[in-house]
């Protein structure tokens, strides 16, 4: 057990940097690239089932969701162990576990596949079923017929003369003889383009297995019969595609000779007629850029991998199933997978259980740590509440103050601290300065703002003679304590707020800016890597912005009595102030420059995560210590 | 409507001819509304031998490839006298039907017959004189179009 973490610990943390990019890459780098690469062999050897269902799995790569064993207090921390994952790593996952079962029943990959997911993938409850129960029944429940083994034959035949394809209603004809295909243990044939029809209408009506489209027949789809429908279809669409194509090169080749002539006609004509031309162009790629502005480099990158992953997938029936098989995986397994929360990342996250036996379940997890992951795009999120990165604040924290920032019983409780009712018509009223001698807006009645009787007992504008009721006196010690309580809140509540609004702007700021960099990247010619350096420094300061902004979340239900509170509030400030650096270093530096300043960016950035792991550490280290620090938010 | 639905439609509805417990009326010339006037027989307990229902089919552009929309009614422009929508656990008062091959379960492969036949079948083998549980609440508030409710299908028996 203990060498097992070793080995872990090896793989992944040999530096003492908190969230150190450069190691995380690393792994990362070799985690994409041995999946891409499996992945391709899938594709290369289809045919070949051995290779597609493989019977052992890469080696995982785990991730803890608090970088270190020990604070720099030396106090042990428990972690908790996670994989970011793909659709794609689910699906070479799902895979091996068809090829396993495979191994011990040998009925064909494609029955497994059948029976895997008519069992939601239990691969125990199958097995117990197949060898103990009756084995047709079992399969003819799933959908499969009694006779087991892998398909080897061409289904998609020509039909005879006269057929008719009970669908469409079209018929065969010595001509326009149609194609039929049909599963290879029924009998029921349809024209080919009716059946691709009709696995999408049922991959759309969210069934993970396809039925004969017979309604009286019960026998599913299997994989390889599905691959021969989409190989049909794929030459189709490509076929279609290349006529669209033809069709298009004509279109452009008429266009081209009519501007060729008008070439001709005017080289004739001055050259500057030209000029305009091409600056109009220019212009309207500008205004595309601009558009695209709003999202930073990485996201839009994202969202263009996604779009063509899409595309890919909706022209494939065989990849449509495959992610769908892939998506209910992960849905119906919420207790270990958690899709990453940002739009249009489809990555997710597997649990892998904790670093220590001391903890047990996630629900006590969180009462003393955060369990922030990274997702395969690196976008971090707290994994129980799935909710955007919110270290230092505890789940519990970020729920209350959110709830609190939006009650209005804070509203409420500052009328309480700053007005009284007026005693004729119940309006609140504030004092806003003047003598006692109060007159009420709405309804002229005149009243002490200190006994709060009629004005007319009174003499003295400034002295009130009639307040020693004990009553009233209680009324205002309340009055006090709640007004002293409305202070702090009022204070933490503004501080998070520039922080909220601070990273909100530099989010906009700086993917304008990057988009600039990228622009002077390709003009200068430098190359892609050398201009990372840019992109690590804004994710440090983004992550370190929300860390501060969480800060004072938690500051605010911190324990008053806590001796801690000036060492924090020190980090704090430290942290801030390299924060403000950081931030002021991108904003004067002209995006020309940028390149040359690259090592006064590192310099700074690396002090701002410093700070920022030590922020957290030092909160880290009292919530382990300090069972009691908390008290202000019970 | 597409090419498709025209062939198959006026091929199906040949198939109405053979069967005397099914009567088709097509009031219109369009290919898109019918009705199956529907006799139930040897299930005297439930259904009275003299009681015709009356079946509405609307044909979406996409038939085959989307499914039809199907249900009972008591009356509406091209009908002349009310009718009754049956006694039965999975039809609610207002003629909706909950049988899953007219949702989730739609097939191509289906026919307006097969479909006639099921509901036909459905009721012959019934013997419960009783509507679905929750049957008021789903009339007041269910749409127009059975086939935007989320039906939910977990009882095979009957």
């Amino acid at each position: 057990m203990y060498s097992q973490e070793v080995s872990d610990e090896e793989l992944y943390e040999d530096d003492n940097d908190f969230y150190d990019d450069d190691s995380e890459d690393d792994v990362d780098d070799e985690l994409e690239f041995d999946t891409e690469d499996d992945y391709s062999v899938n594709k290369l050897n289809f045919e070949d089932e051995d290779d597609e269902f493989k019977t052992t799995l890469p080696p995982r790569f785990v991730h803890y969701c608090y970088p270190q064993k020990f604070t720099r207090g030396m106090l042990p921390t428990n972690r908790m162990k996670y994989e970011p994952v793909d659709y794609e790593d689910i699906e070479l996952k799902l895979k091996c576990k068809i090829g396993n079962l495979n191994k011990i029943l040998q009925i064909g990959t494609d029955d497994c596949t059948v029976l895997l997911i008519y069992y939601h993938w239990n691969d125990q409850k199958l097995l117990e079923d197949y060898t103990t129960q009756d084995t047709t029944e079992v399969r003819r429940k799933a959908g499969l017929s009694d006779i087991a083994g892998n398909l080897e034959t061409n289904l998609i035949q020509t039909a005879k003369e006269g057929d008719m394809c009970l669908i469409c209603c079209s018929e065969s004809t010595a001509e326009n003889p149609l194609n039929v295909f049909h599963l290879q243990h029924c009998s029921h044939s349809y024209c080919i383009d009716c059946y691709i029809a009709c696995v999408k209408l049922a991959a759309e009506q969210g069934n993970l297995l396809i039925n004969c489209p017979e309604p009286s027949c019960k026998l599913k789809i299997r994989p390889t019969e599905l691959h021969q429908i989409d190989a049909y279809n794929t030459r189709i669409l490509e076929k279609l595609e290349a006529e669209k194509k033809q069709e298009n090169d004509a279109i452009r080749l008429r266009r081209l000779t009519e501007d060729q002539i008008k070439v001709k006609y005017q080289d004739d004509f001055d050259d500057s007629l030209d000029s305009p031309d091409s600056d109009d162009d220019d212009d309207d790629v500008q205004k595309e850029i601009k558009d695209e502005d709003l999202f930073n480099f990485h996201e839009r990158s994202l969202k263009r991998q996604r779009k063509e992953k899409e595309d890919k997938r909706k022209k494939s029936l065989y990849r449509n199933y495959w992610y769908h098989i892939c998506k209910n995986y992960i849905m119906t397994n919420r207790k270990t997978f958690k899709s990453c929360p940002a739009a249009d990342c489809e990555s997710s996250v597997e649990y892998l259980g904790f670093d220590s036996s001391n903890i047990v379940s996630i629900d006590e997890y969180i009462t003393t740590y955060i369990p922030i992951v990274e997702c395969t795009n690196h976008h971090r999120f707290c994994y129980y509440c799935n909710a955007e990165d919110h270290a230092p604040a505890l789940c519990f924290l970020v729920k209350i103050w959110v709830q609190t920032c939006k009650d209005e019983s804070k509203t409420l409780s500052w009328l309480s601290a700053n007005t009284k009712d007026c005693p004729g018509c119940q309006e609140p009223i504030e004092k806003n300065g003047g003598c006692n001698h109060m007159t009420c807006k709405s309804c002229h009645h005149e009243f002490c703002w200190v006994c709060m009787s009629d004005w007319s007992r009174h003499t003295d504008n400034y002295n009130c003679g009639f307040a020693r009721d004990p009553r009233i006196s209680n009324d205002k010690e309340k009055q006090e304590k709640s007004r002293a309580s409305l202070t702090k809140y009022l204070h933490f509540v503004q501080m998070f707020d520039i922080h909220r609004v601070s990273l909100k702007k530099d989010k906009e700021f700086l993917s304008k800016l990057e988009m600039r960099v990228q622009e002077i990247q390709q003009k200068v010619g430098v190359s892609w890597i050398e201009a990372q350096f840019y992109r690590e420094c804004i994710d440090i300061l983004l992550k370190a912005r929300v860390t501060l902004m969480w800060s004072f979340a938690f500051m605010y239900y911190m324990n008053p009595k806590s001796k801690e509170i000036p060492a924090v509030q020190r980090l704090q400030n430290i942290l801030s102030f390299n924060v403000e650096t950081l931030s002021k270093l991108f904003e004067v530096t002209a995006s020309e420059y940028v390149i040359q300043k690259k090592s006064e960016f590192l310099t700074t950035a690396s002090s701002v995560k410093n700070h920022q792991f030590n922020m957290i550490d030092k909160v880290m280290e009292l919530m382990i210590t300090d069972k009691n620090l908390l008290s202000g938010a019970l | 409507m597409s090419q498709i639905s025209t062939t198959r439609i006026s091929k199906e509805l040949l198939k109405f001819q053979s069967t005397s417990t099914l009567n088709l009326v097509q009031p219109t010339d369009s290919l898109t509304l019918f009705y199956v006037d529907l006799k139930v027989e040897g299930n005297e307990a439930v259904y009275p031998p003299d009681d015709i229902y009356r079946l509405r089919f609307i044909i979406h552009p996409e038939y085959p490839f989307k499914p039809p929309q199907v249900q009972f009614i008591t009356t509406d422009q091209h009908t002349t006298k009310p009718y009754k929508i049956p006694m039965h656990p999975h039809i609610y008062s207002n003629g909706h039907i909950c049988l899953n091959i007219l949702y989730d379960g739609w097939t191509p492969a289906n026919t307006l017959h097969t479909v006639a036949l099921s509901v036909q079948s459905m009721l012959s083998g019934n013997s419960v004189n009783a509507r679905p549980e929750g049957d008021k609440s789903y009339c007041s508030s269910a749409p127009l179009n059975p086939l935007h409710s989320k039906w939910v299908f977990d009882d095979d028996k009957v």
